[in-house]
Formats: C-alpha cells, structure tokens, sequence
C-alpha cells in the first residue's frame, strides 16, 4: 500500500526507530519529533485526505502534490481498512486512526505502531492523534512516532486532570502546585481547582506546556544518542509503559536497523530492560560471528573496570605490566556485564569502550545467567585456540566462571583469591608467576595489529582484517588512536576511539571491498562531494547501520564515507543524507 | 413460553403523557442480523409457533395492561413485526382482530425493517390506529449502509413510509446517536441532519443512545478501544435541538443503558440527573427540563467536540472514567 516518495519530509537523525526529521509546510518548517497543537491550525497546514472522501484516489498519483499531504490508516477492523490498501500512497504523513486503541493493552500500543511502520516508507511521518502525554512521548518516539499533539494534554485539562511525567492527578485532589510552569508560577492551587472554563483552559495550558517541554528533552536526548536512557528512566512511573518497553524488547528485527553502530557517548546499563539493549545484544552476536582469537595458547579471562578502555585503568595496567614479557602467549578476554566477554583486542570498540554499568559486587539472576551464556558460547567456538586457561577472577566473577567450566569439565588456574584486589600486589604476583611457568620464553604481545585486525573484521566481517594487513604493513601512533600504514606509507585505517569504529581510506577500502558487504552502489551520473543523497543510491547493503563506516561507488568513482542511515533506508528513500563522504576518487 | 420483556410506562401522545405498554415478543429473530451494534437477535428462538407468539401477547395483555385506561400498546419483535418468517399475516389479523374487541388500545406501535413494508401486510392490521416505527439509524446511506452494515438505503426507507402514509398510519423513525466509526461531534450533527430529513415522512423521532450490547461485533470493537457510547450531554443536545427547530414533531429518546459503562453515559456523577431529564422530556415534551443542567464534566465533553477533527476516532482514556 506504501507509496515510494515523500516530498515533504525528511529524516535528519536517527537512533533506532526514533528520529528527527524535518516537515515542511506551507508556512514554514516543523522539527519532529514534533508536538503540534489544535490551536495552531495544524490541519490547514497538512492536507488529511480520507478514505471515505473522493479526493482519496487522488493520493495515488503524484499529481497535484504541491504541500504536505497525508492520511489516516485505519485499524483493521475498520469497514474501510481494506480500500486504504488498493494502491500506493504517496503523503508525507500517516496518522494513526483509532489511536486510543494503542492504550488498551501494552500489545496494542506496541503492535499499531510497528505494525504501521512496518508498511509505510521510511521518509514519511507518523502521527499518534490525542494520546500523547508527558509520560508516554518519550516511548511513543523511541518507537518510530513523529508527530504528537497536545489534544489528549487539553482534553485532560478541560477534564479537570493535571498531568505531570509520572502520572495524572485530578486537580481536585491537589494541595500545592508541583511545577513552575508559567501558568503554576502566576496562580495558585485554589484557583485552577474552581469549576469554571477559565480555570480549565489553565489547567489545559499547563499540561500542553509540560508535553512541550518533554519533546524538547526528548528531541535533545536523540541528539545526544541517549533517549534510551530516557526512555527506561520515563516508562518507570508505569506498569503499563514498562511492559509496553518490555514487548518492544523482543522486537529486536524491528529496532536493530536504524539503531547506530556506535556514538560518542556511554551507555549507561542502569536498569534490567538495559540488559537488553539492540548494543549488547549485537557486541554478542558480534563476538561469535566476526571475531577469532589470535593463536595465542593461554587465555587469561580477566575482571572488568570501570574505566574504559579497559587497558587504561589501573587494575588492568598492573594486570598488563605483570604480563608484559608474555603477552605474546596470552590471549586477554575481559568478563563484564552487560556484555559478557570482551577480547582485549576489541576492548576499544561500540560498545566496549562505551558502558558505565553501576558496580557493587553484586550481580543479579539475570545478568549472572547473560554473562555466563556469553562465556559458555565464546569457550564453545573457540576453546580449541587454547592450551591452558587461567582466570584472574574473584568473587561474582569467579563464580560464572567457574559454573561454564565447571560444566564442561574445563580445568581453569584460578590466581586471585577471595579477600585480595585483583591488582594488590599478592595477586598481581600470584598471576606474574603463574604465567612466567606456563610459557618457556618471553614473547611480544602484537597486540596494536591484532586491535586492527579485530576491529576490522568486527566492523567489516571475518577477513577484512587479514587484506587490511595484507603485505608489509605497519601500525603506528600512539594506543589507542593507531593508524595502519601500508609500506608506501598511505595510511589504510585509522581506529577512532571517540567512536569506537574504524575509518578507512580509499587506500584501505580498495584492500577489502572485494569481501566486505558494507558497499553502496551510487548512480553514475554524478560525483559526490560532501554528501550522498538517498535518491543517488541505487543499490545499498541491508548490513548497514547508521554510523558505519561503508564504501560506495559507481562506474565513475569510488570512496568511503558515514552511512547516515541503514542500507535499507538508503534504498527505501527519496529524501535525506544517505552518506557523509569521506574521500572519493574518481576512475 | 413468556416475551422477552413487557413493562409499562408513558408516552407522549397528542400533548400528554399516556400510559403505554411495551411487549416484545419473542419471534424467530431479525432475519438481517448483520447490524454491527445489535444483539437483539440474540433473543429470537427458532422454535417459537405462531401459537406461541398470540400466547405471548395475550399473557402480556391479560397480566399488565392498565385497568380502566386507554393505552397506547408497542408490540416489537427482536426483529420485524411485518416479516411473514417471523409473525404471519394470520397471526398478525388475529392480533388485530384481538385488539380491535378490546377497544381500550389507543394506538398500536409496531417496528420494521422497510423491505417488508407491503399494502398487504399492512392492511392485516387495518381499523387500528397504527404507528410503524422503522430502525432508520440515519438519513446519511455512508454511514447506514458502511458503519452500521444495515443494508438498506434512504431511498428503501422513503417507500416504505410511503406506503405507510398511504394506508392511513404514521411512521415513527429511529435514528441511532454514534454509531460505530462515527465520532462524538459527526455523531451529534449526524442525528440532527437526520432528523430534518425524515421529518417530513414521521409523526415521532426516537433517537436512541447507541449501547454496547453483548456478543455484538460493537462489543468487540469496544472492548478493543474502538468505540465509546455517546455522552448524554449530546443526547440532551440533540433533542433541545431537534425540539426547538421542530416544534410539532414528537421528540423521544429512551435512555437504555444511560450511565452505564456500556450505555450512552458521562462522568458517573451527573448521569442519573440527565437520565431522569431525559424521561421527563420523553413525556412532556418540554425543552426547559434540558435547560440548566450541570456538572463538572461538561467541559470535557465540550472540548471532545472542540477537538473533534483531530481526534481521528481516538477516544480520551485516562485516570478519570470517561
């Protein structure tokens, strides 16, 4: 049913399904995620055209579409739903029909909207009519919805009920004003109770004031990469929004997508629902099928710290210099929730280098249960690269270890006892000696080109490593921000620690385009400069993320750049940044 | 075996308030059945003889008609009163022989679907003074035909009170305030558009307040967050207007269901108030009566109508009932 062009809207920014985007109307421009009022005249600005009116047909063609246009999609059980899908649509904006069906159930909220997302275009924005409150925008955004309005916030108003973010309160049960609002700071509690319009229009102006304030926070927070953060901090006043969030959990085909490869900023693990983040559960997926160990024939499975990376806390710079002389036999896996085991040669990666996780000593159930499965699998695949296993873990650590191993009937040397630091000098002493014995000569660590051949296998797939490193080539600078450089001296790949991602060069990208299916086929009637546009993609790979690292070409030229959005939205898109180019050449 | 239901109250009848009889007899049910909001075919048998349906009425007569008192007597079936399946020209001139005999009938109300409005059919209940009401629900054939799933037009509706006309009776129209898929405000200006349309063909307009009934696909739809019955204060609202645009037409709506979840209700403190209004109206006619009601929860109402176009069929949920 979906039309394939929107005309005018268009998506900025993405964060796993949320977005901020751009509405242009005929009176000037609207930022969505974006709140818009019944006392605006909004619906002069966006032709609604519905299926029950002759002008309905007039949707499928592109004629005529000289402003922003948009319909209703109607529930399934609506007489007319059927109709709705004889042809394409072209509009900027779908509205959600019936939408206080969305808060019968947490299902139901969750289902109409993925539901409608799942059949409209990429570019085309989605309202959820006179359901929006300041406790559920945030989640209504995080799951794909663009435009809210302040109908619900107006109508509780007019009915007496004052909302807040964590819940509605009949104004007749307040004592004092909870808020600073510019209506609560000029009355007071006596009067917005008094029962006249007036003082209902003022309750109303307060909770459209408080939805506003909340799409300004929300539209912030996916600037910053954190509006799950947000969310799972939002949904918390309400069983119904937690278990709505809970649902969306096992959507995971439907979030991972659009959600980046890696940002500048931390995750912060904070609450269970965190435990399943799209991040931890790729890093995992990750781990098992774009990841082998070097030949190094002790593996040393370590505690994790709380500064990031790894290797720059002083618990592992003690671990590492008692090591040094060895480093070239072991093989350094960290034990961490939420991630379950990170190889030191991926410790500088999203979303290793990128977690702050409470620490108290105490792990619950579940995450006990998550990391244990993730060492379970990792010594599955990959216990045959191994001779011996020795594990520096106390405590909750020691105890997962221990129930994998135990299991599989695996002998592990454990070097760090119960009442001892990890890095007091009894234990760093007990791990020195212990592998001093295990290995018969000292050995290099090669741990600068093994960081550049895990991560670009992690970020490109299994072999792009080994053609990066291809022939005489060198890593230089200083850890972390190491350059690979080939014996011309082009630099190949740069590891960029702010993100956690590796950039390549046109030098670099040549070496793994053959086998890399992070590609993106341009047309060939254009060079592109700064950016690629969504209609200049012809073909992109369904792999791609935003914030990945791709290479894109045509018959004329070829270079690497920013995927902007995923493969999919490049190819399903006619309008926004597809690529921000990095270097381009022409042939 | 016994009707479904029989009560007695008033009617408005010729200025004043007369009393009135109400029996529904149980027939083998409304052969259409694909009304999305009703059930009342649910109350239909298969078995029932045209025995039992003159067994009924005369227990009906026999236990609650009033003593020494003209009465208007309605006699509805789960269906069509006029359809042969369900009551048979015999049966149906026996009950018109049994009423003319007792002379204290004032007027018999019987209700039909428009397909089986024929001159015969009618003529089986001639020499009594005869009201036919018929389930119009609204002039708009959109919503009729799409909304409620009727399937019959204005057009088929015109004919048959045509015809009705034509035999000497009156017509008596229902019209359905918020049918499903049909919002609170289309629902209001829906009725009253309505109204002005079948005015010409009826001698009274009985509104009723959309109710959710059981094993109904309206009761799914509800129960999903589809549909909210209509408020009373646009019940109030239709009739004040219909009243005092038209002020010789009989203007009636019984509140069935009103202040429960599934009738047509407001906030669960006004509603029994506005109930009561409404009966008092039925019978008097008066407009006054609706005038100067209050209650809290009118602002809400008011603002659900201000906000109509941009609901899009949402309804506002919240900590409050609604």
């Amino acid at each position: 049913m979906a039309g394939d062009l929107s005309r005018y809207y268009e998506v900025k920014r993405r964060d796993g399904a949320a977005r901020i985007g751009r509405l242009i109307t005929p009176t000037g421009r609207l930022q969505t995620p974006a709140l818009v009022s019944a006392e605006s005249g909004i619906r002069e600005e966006i032709e609604l055209i519905n299926v029950d009116s002759p002008a309905f047909a007039a949707l499928s063609t592109k004629d005529g579409w000289n402003s922003p246009r948009g319909t209703v999609l109607l529930p399934e059980v609506h007489p007319l739903h059927h109709k709705q899908r004889e042809s394409p649509l072209y509009v900027d904006v779908f509205v959600i029909g019936f939408a206080s069906s969305m808060l019968k159930t947490p299902e139901a909220f969750v289902r109409r909207v993925i539901d409608a997302r799942s059949e409209i275009p990429p570019d085309v924005a989605l309202w959820t009519p006179a359901i929006a409150t300041p406790e559920n925008a945030a989640l209504l955004v995080y799951m794909g919805v663009d435009i809210l309005d302040d109908i619900n916030a107006l109508i509780k108003g007019y009915s007496g009920i004052y909302q807040l973010e964590e819940c509605e309160l009949r104004v007749s049960e307040l004592e004092e004003l909870p808020c600073n609002c510019s209506v609560c700071t000029s009355t007071d509690v006596s009067k917005l109770q008094e029962l006249n319009a007036d003082a209902r229009a003022k309750i109303a102006r307060h909770n459209t004031l408080l939805l506003e304030r909340e799409l300004r926070k929300i539209r912030e927070y996916i600037r910053t990469g954190t509006l799950r953060e947000y969310v799972e901090l939002r949904v918390r006043s309400s069983a119904f929004l937690t278990a709505a969030l809970r649902i969306l959990d096992t959507k995971q085909e439907y979030f991972e997508p659009g959600t980046p490869i890696a940002r500048k900023i931390a995750m912060k693990i904070n609450t269970m629902e965190s435990l399943r983040r799209i991040e931890v559960r790729r890093f995992a997926n990750r781990i098992l099928a774009r990841y082998a160990p070097p030949a190094k024939r002790i593996l040393l499975i370590l505690p994790c710290a709380a500064k990031k990376p790894y290797s720059s806390s002083q618990s592992h710079r003690r671990i590492i210099n008692a090591i040094r002389d060895y480093r070239g036999h072991v093989h350094e896996l960290i034990l961490t929730s939420p991630l379950g085991v990170v190889p030191r040669e991926l410790e500088l990666v999203y979303p290793a280098a990128f977690y702050d996780i409470p620490v108290t000593g105490y792990w619950d159930a579940e995450e006990r249960a998550w990391v244990a499965s993730r060492l379970d699998a990792y010594l599955d695949k990959n216990l045959g690269n191994y001779d011996v296993i020795v594990a520096h873990l106390r405590g909750a650590y020691r105890a997962i270890c221990e129930s994998v191993t135990e299991d599989k009937g695996i002998e592990v040397i454990f070097t760090c006892e119960e009442q001892e630091k990890e890095h007091s000098e009894e234990a760093i002493h007990r791990l020195r000696s212990c592998i001093a014995n295990l290995c018969a000569t000292s050995k290099e660590s090669g741990i600068r080109t093994g960081v550049v051949k895990a991560m670009a296998d992690y970020q490109f797939g299994i072999g792009a490593g080994d053609e990066l490193l291809r022939g005489s080539t060198r890593v230089v600078g200083k850890y972390p921000a190491l350059r690979l450089v080939s014996v011309t001296g082009d630099v190949l790949a740069r590891v960029v620690p702010e993100y956690g991602l590796m950039a390549l060069s046109v030098a670099g990208a040549r070496r793994i385009a053959r086998i890399t299916p992070y590609k993106v086929e341009i047309g060939g009637d254009f060079i592109p400069k700064g950016a690629i546009l969504a209609p200049g993609v012809m073909n992109a790979s369904g792999e791609i993320r935003p914030n990945d690292e791709v290479i894109f070409y045509s018959d004329r030229v070829f270079g690497v750049g920013r995927a902007r959005m995923s493969g999919w939205e490049m190819v399903e898109s006619i309008r926004g940044v597809a690529i921000d180019v990095r270097e381009v050449i022409t042939l | 075996m016994s009707p479904v239901a029989l009560w007695l109250d008033y009617e408005h009848d010729e200025h004043e308030p007369v009393r009135c009889l109400t029996v529904i007899l149980r027939t083998a049910g409304c052969q259409w059945r694909k009304c999305r909001m009703c059930g009342y075919w649910h109350e239909s048998s298969h078995d029932v003889t045209q025995a039992d349906i003159l067994s009924q009425l005369r227990y009906a007569l026999t236990t609650a008609s009033p003593k020494n008192e003209d009465f208007i007597l309605k006699l509805y079936t789960s269906g069509s009163f006029l359809d042969e399946r369900e009551v048979s020209g015999a049966t149906r001139r026996h009950i018109a022989e049994m009423l003319r005999q007792r002379q204290d009938v004032k007027r018999l109300i019987i209700e039909t679907r428009p397909e089986y409005v024929t001159a015969d059919a009618l003529a089986d209940l001639a020499g009594i003074e005869l009201e036919v009401a018929m389930g119009l629900e609204t002039a708009d054939d959109f919503i009729r035909l799409e909304y409620i799933n009727k399937g019959f037009s204005f057009e088929d509706y015109k004919t048959a009170a045509g015809l009705i006309t034509d035999c000497g009776a009156t017509v008596r129209t229902y019209l359905l305030l918020k049918p499903p898929f049909v919002s609170e405000r289309a629902a209001i200006e829906d009725v009253i558009k309505s109204a002005e349309l079948v005015a010409p063909y009826s001698r009274t307009i009985s509104m009723n307040l959309c109710n959710v009934q059981r094993h109904t696909e309206l009761e799914s739809l509800w129960r999903q967050g589809y549909y909210r019955p209509p408020w009373l204060w646009s019940a109030v609202e239709v009739l004040k207007t219909l009243k005092e645009k038209r002020r010789s037409m009989t203007v009636i709506s019984d509140p069935v269901g009103a202040g429960h979840i599934r009738g047509p209700h407001n906030c669960g403190y006004c509603d029994n108030t506005l109930k009561e209004a409404i009966k008092r109206f039925n019978i008097t006619q008066d407009t006054g009566i609706l005038k100067g009601l209050n209650c809290d929860c009118v602002y809400r109402w008011q603002s659900i109508l201000k906000y109509d176009e941009y609901l899009f069929g949402a309804a506002i949920m919240g900590v409050v009932p609604i």
